[in-house]
């Protein structure tokens, strides 16, 4: 995939909507485009923790605690692994071919810190897992 | 309109009436039975007596807030007007009718202030700032229609025998009426307590401090100190012509009255209906503070070139646009104080400055009769000139005041919470210069906002959608870093969040900083940019069109959004649009005019050409690109 539509894609996210195309330059240039067949684990075993994926095209499902749910273009696994990586790792599987985006761990975490905006939307989605777990 | 708004516009539309009345019969009185020499000490004693009154509502506005005030005033005044009018029958039988005068044009004067201000202080405490400008132009409409009815009842009473019976009762039986319709309607114009009140509190000489202390209630005493200067000199002078006017017929006087203050009310409403709610609208609080002064001054400078006597004139603007509009842009810079401190505000820098200073131009006018009388032209005119000048600037600084009161408020300011101020691209602007940057960028937003909403939603033209969404960002990121250039004491991050508020009356404070830092009109504009655009529904301009018009955009990731729309039904009539954009600067921008060159160019000895050249790319992605292609044909 080109940088630029790396770039609009990661843009297209929730969590980096509201950074600049020119800022999320970098970051689309450095991360990693992984295509997955379907059932593909999205975090092998192989795989480093502290790792952020973002679903480029198709769809992803995850499971917690018994319960599955699909994600689509643009969501973000790995999250909150990011800042605790005592975390376990979401157990998710490609639906169909999918392609994701491997972002490194300590990358995204200067990217977030760096970007109040980004930073902000991150707190947002946090705040509402911490809800759907009330 | 809700019941609250009616019932503001009923009494209002009343007390304007009893005061238009009392306002007829005062100068009537004064001007027919007393002397020339009299007329400014009269003033001047009806002034004092108001301060005395100012002083007690300041009390019972403290005690009762102004609704309680208004309720006790408006049955007092009922009781001393019968009182009077039994004085005045018995006084004229009898022959001791001088001092029976004297006591009813001090109280009509007193009616003619006092149930107003009151009114506005009871009516600012019920309203928000958003219900103000949308419904004063209403209220004030409503006692301008109780001020034409006033004129007509003056003059048709001017005819009765018993005139000043008749019209001192008619002022009566209206405040009369007021009192009832405030004591039915209590629960509507009492306001409820954000917090219980110290007893302390209720101290009137502590309340005074507390307001004198403050640099806002003593820059708004500066401006009705200004306003009742000018407006006084206007009203004796006025006053004299009259009285020279009709020395020979002071039985008209009535007749005179009525129809000076009817057309002057039918004026009003004219304004009122055409004009009030653009300029307060429009123009904000400046606009509505500053109009008064600009018009008298202008009518002044003309008096002063032509020679001519404006006083007329003068009366005539004082006396339309006082009510219509300074009085209420007056009461708007009460709006950003506290609502309990607005009727106890009101009632002292209003009810008791404008007296006081009345009171003093008047017994300065007395001791310099002369000085009046002769060259009055020149003289009166020279003075206003000057004094409206220092109006204008004192109303500047209470503007100024205000937004910095607007922004304390809305904690939005020097307070950046840990966050930079943003810095500049290039080089440091300050003041004019970042004004000006401002409208340049600005131009150039809308022209991106405007792209943006014509877009449709089809898919091809989302990158374009999203580029155009990212420049549009970055440029009102510029301008917010140019705001902050032109004034570094407020947080315009927060403004720019308030202004989005759902809460009317915090958006509209917001915005009424905004007006005041870059004006009416870039306000509306800048404003409008931060509203979401969302995808137009009708038909996207063709591909190629937009390509014209953003073909050359220094903008890489516009070039790149309007590269990725290109389909290959598209691409024979844009590969010129393509080729330009492979020989592009900008590796981005090259990298995908190859990517589509690649996917839509049915040469394929073509491709493999402009394949082999890039190659050798300077960009590593580039290189890849085409050596990876080169490797599959």
């Amino acid at each position: 995939m080109i940088l630029s539509e790396r770039a609009l894609i990661l843009k297209n996210t929730e969590l980096f909507g509201e950074a600049s195309l020119d800022k999320l330059t970098p970051l689309a240039e450095a991360l990693t485009e992984r295509t997955l067949k379907d059932q593909e684990i999205v975090f092998p075993d192989s795989g480093r923790y502290g790792t952020l994926v973002v679903l480029a095209r198709g769809k992803v499902r995850q499971t917690e605690e018994g319960k599955s749910f699909f994600l689509d273009q643009g969501d973000c696994l790995g999250t909150i692994s990011l800042f605790d990586e005592t975390v376990p790792r979401p157990e998710a599987k490609a639906d169909g071919e999918a392609m994701v985006f491997v972002i490194d761990g300590s990358m995204a975490r200067e990217f977030i810190v760096e970007e109040s905006s980004v930073a902000e939307s991150f707190i947002r989605s946090l705040v509402r897992k911490i809800r759907s777990v009330d | 309109m809700d019941g609250k708004i009616k019932l503001l516009c009923l009494v209002y539309f009343m007390v304007a009436q009893s005061s238009m009345m009392a306002r007829a019969t005062s100068d009537s009185f004064l001007l027919k039975y007393f002397e020339a020499e009299s007329i400014p000490l009269m003033i001047m004693g009806a002034a004092s007596l108001s301060i005395v009154l100012a002083m007690f509502t300041t009390y019972l506005c403290g005690r009762f807030q102004a609704y309680g005030a208004m309720k006790i005033a408006t049955i007092g005044l009922v009781v001393a007007l019968c009182s009077i009018i039994a004085l005045v029958n018995i006084g004229e039988e009898q022959g001791y009718t001088k001092s029976v005068y004297v006591l009813a044009y001090m109280l009509c004067e007193v009616i003619v202030i006092l149930p107003m201000v009151l009114f506005w202080g009871m009516a600012m405490g019920v309203l928000d700032p958003t219900e103000s400008k949308k419904w004063m132009g209403m209220i004030g409409a409503a006692g301008t229609c109780g001020c034409i009815l006033a004129g007509y009842t003056i003059s048709w009473v001017s005819k009765e025998h018993y005139v000043n019976e008749l019209s001192l009762g008619m002022v009566a039986l209206v405040l009369l009426v007021v009192s009832f319709i405030l004591m039915a309607r209590s629960k509507l114009l009492t306001i409820e307590d954000d917090c219980p009140t110290p007893a302390q509190s209720s101290s009137i000489l502590r309340k005074l401090a507390v307001l004198i202390s403050s640099r806002q209630s003593v820059l708004m005493t500066g401006l009705v100190v200004f306003s009742a200067i000018v407006m006084s000199l206007i009203d004796i002078n006025f006053k004299f012509e009259v009285r020279d006017e009709y020395k020979e017929t002071p039985a008209e006087l009535y007749d005179f009255f009525g129809q000076f203050y009817t057309y002057t009310s039918i004026a009003q409403l004219i304004l009122q209906l055409l004009v009030v709610r653009a300029i307060l609208t429009r123009g904000g609080v400046w606009g509505a503070i500053s109009i008064l002064p600009v018009l008298l001054l202008f009518a002044s400078v003309f008096a002063l070139i032509a020679d001519w006597n404006a006083v007329y004139v003068s009366k005539f603007i004082t006396q339309v646009v006082f009510f219509t509009i300074e009085y209420v842009g007056l009461q708007m810079l009460f709006l950003s104080v506290t609502k309990k401190m607005r009727g106890q505000m009101n009632s002292a820098v209003d009810g008791l400055t404008r007296p006081a200073t009345i009171a003093a131009i008047s017994l300065l006018i007395t001791s310099t009769l002369l000085f009046w009388r002769e060259e009055s032209v020149f003289r009166l005119n020279s003075i206003i000139i000057c004094l409206c000048l220092v109006w204008l600037f004192v109303s500047f600084l209470n503007y100024r005041q205000y937004l910095a009161s607007l922004i304390h408020n809305l904690r939005a300011g020097r307070v950046f919470m840990g966050r930079p101020i943003p810095a500049l691209p290039g080089s440091n602007i300050s003041g004019g210069d970042a004004k000006k940057e401002f409208r340049r960028i600005l131009s150039g937003a809308l022209a991106s906002h405007g792209m943006l909403a014509s877009l449709n939603g089809e898919g091809r033209f989302h990158p374009l959608r999203q580029a155009l969404g990212n420049e549009l960002e970055r440029k009102i990121d510029h301008m917010t870093a140019l705001l902050f250039a032109m004034d570094d004491k407020v947080n315009f991050h927060r403004l720019m969040g308030l202004v989005k508020s759902p809460k009317a009356s915090v958006k509209s404070e917001a915005l009424e900083v905004f007006k005041g830092v870059l004006g009416l009109r870039l306000t509306d504009e800048f404003v409008s940019l931060l509203q979401s655009s969302q995808p137009g529904e009708g038909e996207s301009a063709a591909l190629r069109d937009l390509i014209r018009s953003l073909g050359g955009h220094d903008c890489r990731w516009i070039l790149s959004g309007l590269l990725l729309a290109c389909t290959a039904n598209d691409y024979p009539e844009n590969e010129d649009f393509v080729s330009k954009c492979l020989s592009h600067d900008d590796d981005l921008v090259r990298e995908t005019a190859l990517q589509v060159y690649l996917r839509l160019e049915a040469d394929a000895r073509g491709v493999d050409e402009t394949c082999r050249k890039f190659s050798e790319d300077s960009s590593s992605r580039i290189s890849q690109l085409a050596q990876n292609r080169l490797a599959l044909s």
